[in-house]
This record gives C-alpha cells, sequence and structure tokens, in this order.
C-alpha cells in the first residue's frame, strides 16, 4: 500500500498513446511513458525521430492527434501552454531583447501577478544561483552564449514549475562551454530539485546528464531506461548502435541439446541452456548479436572453441591508454576491439589473422 | 597614346603605389547630385526668394495674422493625424498577416498591397466619388438593403477625406511595418506563453514593444506625406475641408499670387521639418529611457 502511494507521488507526468499526425505522416506514434519527480529525462534520437515533437506537445505548442498527457494527475491534454506551469529554455534562448536580465527572469513571475518587490527578491536569488547576480542591468545582447544560456535556465526555473523543458540545451554552445554547461545545468536543476525533461541527438550529452533516457526513432519510443540499462540491455539494434560503441553480428541459431548457438562465418556465440536469452532464441532462425569492443579479448589466431571467432586486423590504432583494432571478419563485415591488454597486442600489426574470444555474459542478442 | 595611357587607361594593378586612387564612388552618385540640384534644390531657393521680396517678412506675417490661413494649417494637422492613427491601426493587422501569415496570405496580401499602386492616385480618388456619392455604390446598397431611407452624406466631408487619405497611404504604412515585424522571432510568443502569459498579455508586452520601431517609421511617413496631400482633399472634400496644399495651389493658380504661395510653402516645409523632428526626439527619449530603467 505505502509503496503504491510513493509510486503515485513519485509520478511528475505521464504520455499515454501520444500521436501526432500531420497529413499521412506520423511525426509521433503512439508514445507513452512516465516521467518521475525529481528525475532528468532525456530524449534522444535522431532528427526526424519525434523527440521534439514531444517536448513541443509536453509543452503545449502542438496538440496532440490522440492520446493524453497527465501532470501531476491531472489531464493537461487540452490546455494551453500558459496553464500548464511548465519551464521551458528554448534551444536559441528565446530572450526578449527589449528587457533586462532581471526583467526577462521576472516575467513568469509577472505573468503570475506577483509583485515587483518579490519579483526582483526571487529573480535576484535565482540569478545568483546561476552565478549571474552582477549581470542583473543587461540587456540579452550585452551577454555572451553561456551566460545567456544562464539567464535562460533561471527563467524557465524562478516559478519552480511543475517540469522543466530543455530543447537542445548545448546546440547554440561551442564545443569547449559544452562540457562544462552541461555539468552546470545538472547541478543547478538539482540544486533546485526541478523534473526535467531535454532533448538532444547528442548521446554523450545524453549519457552525461541524464538519469534516464527515451531514445526515440521514426516517431516511436524505442526503449527508455537508464544509461547503464540501455548499454548493457539494448532490446534493438537501433539502440545498441545508438547509445555507445557496438559492433552488430547478424548470425543463424542452432538449438543445441546444451542451450542455444547463434553462428556466423567465422565466429560462433554459445548460450548455456539456463541462459534467458538463450531461451527466448528457441523461436527464431536469425539474430543480432551485439559485441561491445572492450569485451572482446584479442587473442592469437587458430585458438578454436566457443564463444569465439577469427578475422584480419585491417587497422592497429595506438591511442595512449588503449589499443583500438579493425578486424575484417571472413564474411567482409568488420568488428572493432578497444584493449588495454598492451602485452597481447604489441605483436600483432596489420594483416595479421588473429583470434577473438569474449564471455557469454558479455554478449546481448537481439532476436531479428 | 602615351598620355592617356598614363592619365587613365593604365589598368589599376598597374598603377605605382604613390598614384591617386581610383575614381571615387561620387561619379556614380553625380547624375542624381546633379539632377536634384538643379530641379529641385534650385527652384526650391528660388521659391524662399520669391516668398521673401526684398527680404520682407509681409507674406509670412499675412499668413500668421490671417485666421483662414491658420484655421487651414491647423485643420492639415488635424486631420494627417487622425489619418496617421487610422492608418497605422488599419496597416498593424495587416502588416502582421504579412509577416506572420504564411508564405500565401504573404502573396495574396502583398498583390493586394500594390495592385493600387499601378492605378494613378487620380483615378483612385475618382474611384471615391463613385463608391461615396450620393447616387454612388455604398448608398445605394443601403437604401436597397433598407438599411436607411435617404443617401447618407460621405462625400464633400471630413470623412470623405480621411477614407480616400487611409486608402492612399496603407500601403505606405504597412511596408515599414512589414518590415520590422517579420524580424520578431515568433518564438519569443512561445516562450511568454510556457512563462505563463496570454496571448494579449504576451502581445502587450513582448511583441507590440518589439514592433514600435516599425510604428513610428510608418507614423512618420504617412504622417508627412498626409501633410502634403492635395488632389484627394480636393476630389472628396469640401471648401471647408480645404488642406494647406490646396490653399498654396489656390494662390498660385488662381490669386496668382506667387509670394504669399511660396510663403505657404515654406511654412509647410518648415512645419513638416519639425513635426519629423519632434517624431525623431520623442523616439530619442523613449529609447533612452527604456535604457535607464534597466533596474527593472
Amino acid at each position: 500500500m505505502n509503496a503504491v502511494l510513493q509510486n503515485n507521488a513519485a509520478t511528475a507526468m505521464t504520455l499515454e498513446g501520444v500521436s501526432k499526425l500531420y497529413g499521412p505522416v506520423k511525426a509521433l506514434d503512439n508514445v507513452s511513458f512516465e516521467l518521475r519527480k525529481g528525475e532528468f529525462l532525456t530524449m534522444l534520437g535522431p532528427s526526424g525521430s519525434g523527440k521534439t515533437t514531444s517536448l513541443r506537445a509536453i509543452a503545449g505548442f502542438i496538440q496532440p492527434t490522440a492520446g493524453r498527457l497527465l501532470i501531476d494527475g491531472r489531464d493537461m491534454t487540452g490546455v494551453p501552454p500558459q496553464k500548464r506551469n511548465i519551464g521551458m529554455m528554448f534551444q536559441d534562448y528565446a530572450l526578449f531583447p527589449h528587457m533586462t536580465v532581471l526583467e526577462n527572469i521576472g516575467y513568469p513571475l509577472e505573468t503570475r501577478g506577483i509583485k515587483r518587490a518579490e519579483r526582483e527578491k526571487r529573480s535576484m536569488e535565482m540569478l545568483e544561483i546561476v552565478g549571474l547576480a552582477h549581470c542583473a542591468t543587461r540587456y540579452p545582447k550585452e551577454m555572451s552564449g553561456g551566460q545567456q544560456q544562464r539567464v535562460a535556465l533561471a527563467r524557465a526555473l524562478v516559478f519552480k514549475p511543475d517540469i522543466v523543458l530543455l530543447d537542445e540545451p548545448m546546440a547554440a554552445l561551442d564545443k569547449k562551454l559544452r562540457g562544462q554547461m552541461q555539468i552546470e545545468i545538472m547541478h543547478i536543476t538539482r540544486q533546485v530539485g526541478a523534473t526535467v525533461v531535454s532533448v538532444t541527438h547528442d548521446q554523450e550529452e545524453a549519457l552525461v546528464m541524464s538519469d534516464r533516457i527515451a531514445i526515440f526513432k521514426d516517431g516511436r519510443l524505442e526503449q527508455i531506461g537508464s544509461p547503464h540499462e540501455l548499454y548493457q540491455q539494448p532490446r534493438s539494434e537501433f539502440v545498441a548502435d545508438f547509445i555507445g560503441e557496438a559492433n552488430l553480428l547478424h548470425g543463424k541459431t542452432r538449438v543445441m541439446p546444451d542451450g542455444v548457438v547463434v553462428e556466423g562465418d567465422g565466429w560462433n556465440v554459445s548460450l548455456p541452456k539456463d541462459d534467458p536469452q538463450g531461451q527466448a532464441l528457441t523461436a527464431t532462425n536469425t539474430a543480432c548479436v551485439v559485441l561491445r569492443p572492450e569485451r572482446i579479448r584479442a587473442v592469437a589466431a587458430g585458438s578454436p572453441g566457443g564463444n569465439a571467432g577469427e578475422g584480419v586486423i585491417e587497422d592497429k590504432i595506438y591511442l595512449g591508454v588503449e589499443y583500438r583494432l579493425v578486424v575484417r571478419m571472413n564474411d567482409g563485415s568488420k568488428v572493432n576491439i578497444r584493449s588495454r591488454d598492451v602485452a597481447a597486442i604489441a605483436g600483432m600489426k596489420a594483416g595479421d589473422r588473429i583470434g577473438m574470444a569474449w564471455a557469454p555474459d558479455d554478449i546481448v542478442i537481439i532476436g531479428a | 597614346m602615351n598620355v592617356s595611357a598614363q592619365d587613365g587607361g593604365a589598368p589599376a594593378s598597374a598603377r605605382a603605389p604613390w598614384s591617386l586612387p581610383v575614381p571615387s564612388a561620387f561619379w556614380l552618385i553625380a547624375p542624381a547630385v546633379l539632377f536634384l540640384a538643379l530641379f529641385f534644390v534650385f527652384p526650391l531657393l528660388k521659391l524662399v526668394a520669391i516668398s521673401l521680396p526684398g527680404g520682407s517678412l509681409e507674406y509670412y506675417e499675412q499668413i500668421f495674422t490671417t485666421p483662414v490661413f491658420l484655421r487651414v494649417i491647423g485643420e492639415t494637422f488635424r486631420v494627417s493625424l487622425i489619418v496617421t492613427f487610422v492608418t497605422i491601426a488599419v496597416a498593424y493587422p495587416y502588416a502582421y498577416a504579412m509577416a506572420h501569415g504564411g508564405r500565401t496570405v504573404l502573396l495574396l496580401l502583398t498583390v493586394a498591397l500594390l495592385i493600387p499602386f499601378w492605378v494613378s492616385l487620380l483615378l483612385r480618388s475618382f474611384s471615391w466619388i463613385v463608391l461615396l456619392q450620393n447616387s454612388g455604390l455604398i448608398n445605394d446598397f443601403l437604401i436597397a438593403m433598407g438599411l436607411i431611407e435617404k443617401p447618407v452624406r460621405l462625400i464633400r466631408t471630413p470623412f470623405g477625406v480621411m477614407i480616400g487619405m487611409v486608402h492612399i497611404l496603407l500601403p505606405y504604412a504597412v511596408l515599414p511595418l512589414y518590415t520590422v515585424m517579420k524580424k520578431i522571432d515568433l518564438r519569443l510568443m512561445e516562450a511568454s506563453s510556457i512563462c505563463g502569459a496570454s496571448w494579449l498579455k504576451g502581445f502587450m508586452r513582448i511583441y507590440f514593444p518589439l514592433s514600435l520601431p516599425g510604428v513610428a517609421a510608418s507614423a512618420i511617413l504617412a504622417f508627412t506625406l498626409a501633410l502634403g496631400f492635395y488632389i484627394t482633399p480636393a476630389l472628396l472634400g469640401s471648401p471647408r475641408d480645404m488642406m494647406i496644399a490646396q490653399m498654396i495651389a489656390g494662390q498660385f493658380n488662381e490669386q496668382l499670387n506667387f509670394g504669399l504661395g511660396a510663403a505657404l510653402a515654406v511654412v509647410l516645409m518648415v512645419l513638416t521639418a519639425v513635426a519629423f523632428g519632434l517624431f525623431g526626439a520623442a523616439r530619442a527619449a523613449l529609447q533612452s529611457r527604456g535604457r535607464a530603467k534597466g533596474g527593472v
């Protein structure tokens, strides 16, 4: 009982089967997920995947063709943006050019009928949190991109909104500033206890900032989970490829008395009988094996057995902390290996035929 | 041959570094400058000279002591102010639709706005007579509808003059407004609404202030043009609604009092310049006040 109550209290927003059609084009296709209070969720995906449409639907700038949107348990589907109590930081910040920084931050309070003195006090507090107290009387165009972003963040947070939306927060910043602002935004939103939904196409940004990541593809929610879950247990080739680096090997499945084998030309993966991944595979003929580059061991050629493969080294790159090998398999497909086992790799060179080995635990199988 | 090669025939790249630069851009504007000097500045100075025969200010004295002249000048400003206000009020939503209504709307509204430009001013003013006169289309229609019994007097009234003037000034007011509005990022209005503001609040607090430079530019243009209107008030107004340009024409064409006509023209010019200056000063004051109240 108690657990159920807590669970209810922890839900900040729910999307229920939200779809958006533009003519025959499905910009959003039956998207459902829950946002927990206080979490930082990133919607990640390539352009046109529906992540921005989702964000704009949450903000209320577009109305879904089907489905419901609940904020704090209340149905907000047809409610206009100004009545949703949502804060938003726009991609190019959308600061009001004719207002000072303090006026910009105070605007959401002004629309809520808060008196000037109180408004200025709270805006100033927020400005201190983002570290720009000395810029209160400046105009947006007199500030750098990073400073403008902090003002935009302060404006989105100052009225303690139920949810804060970040639209491609790093897109307008140069590369150097990005890393710094990622950490800073994370700290600030945590400090004020905000519930955040961010949108990006940059997987690194998503990994750095998010408690959970929702991966979008072609208007559908492909998978949602913590960065760790998505990396360890991708449910599709797309997710495996999008989060981190992945080798995707396609092979045929064979059911053996003691387990299941997936094999291709010059490699195989064998799973013991009790492995749930293997059990799920018995019904299919082909499967995709996800092998992370750092999970493959490069070994001397000719070592036979299960959970192994062989190929020819195409490139060997020394990166200081590790080696990177590109190995061409018999069927022409390429496998990336990252290894810190300098002793094993030092003697290998491009053109050599080598063996590869992996453990059943390091493998994720995606049914195909 | 040698001489010409040295003087100007040599290509620029072959010139010694110390030689004169290529002829300045002045020569490009020379024809325009010459034309204006000859046919505009010179006649203008001549006009001023005519208004001051032998350095005497008698014509100006006459203007500022004769109630009729003062009344016409006052009426000209009054009508121009009202017309400017109405024109902006009509032009503002029109320009807004052009700036933010999408490509099809922009095309339609632009064509609708520019077609009248291809029709002469005279013809357009005459068209208004056809529409507004007692047996004109509007009165006929209203009578046929049974809304009125006798024709309403539309023409030869200040109302008729103003309708004609607003119509003619509309494109001049729309275009500067449109130029400013299309640069206003509509995402600012989205930002305003997510900040909790209704559309109206966002318009008053964000959009309208950002469009003010366009309003000012349109107002200056419409007002200064309105001050000099001649044909439209002559055709659509009664003699009682006479504007200063008609009076100037009267002095030249009918009274053959070139001196007084010239003096009236100079007065109109000076007053227009003063109005222009006041607008500019008001704008500058508004801007500096906006900057000064930076502390919220």
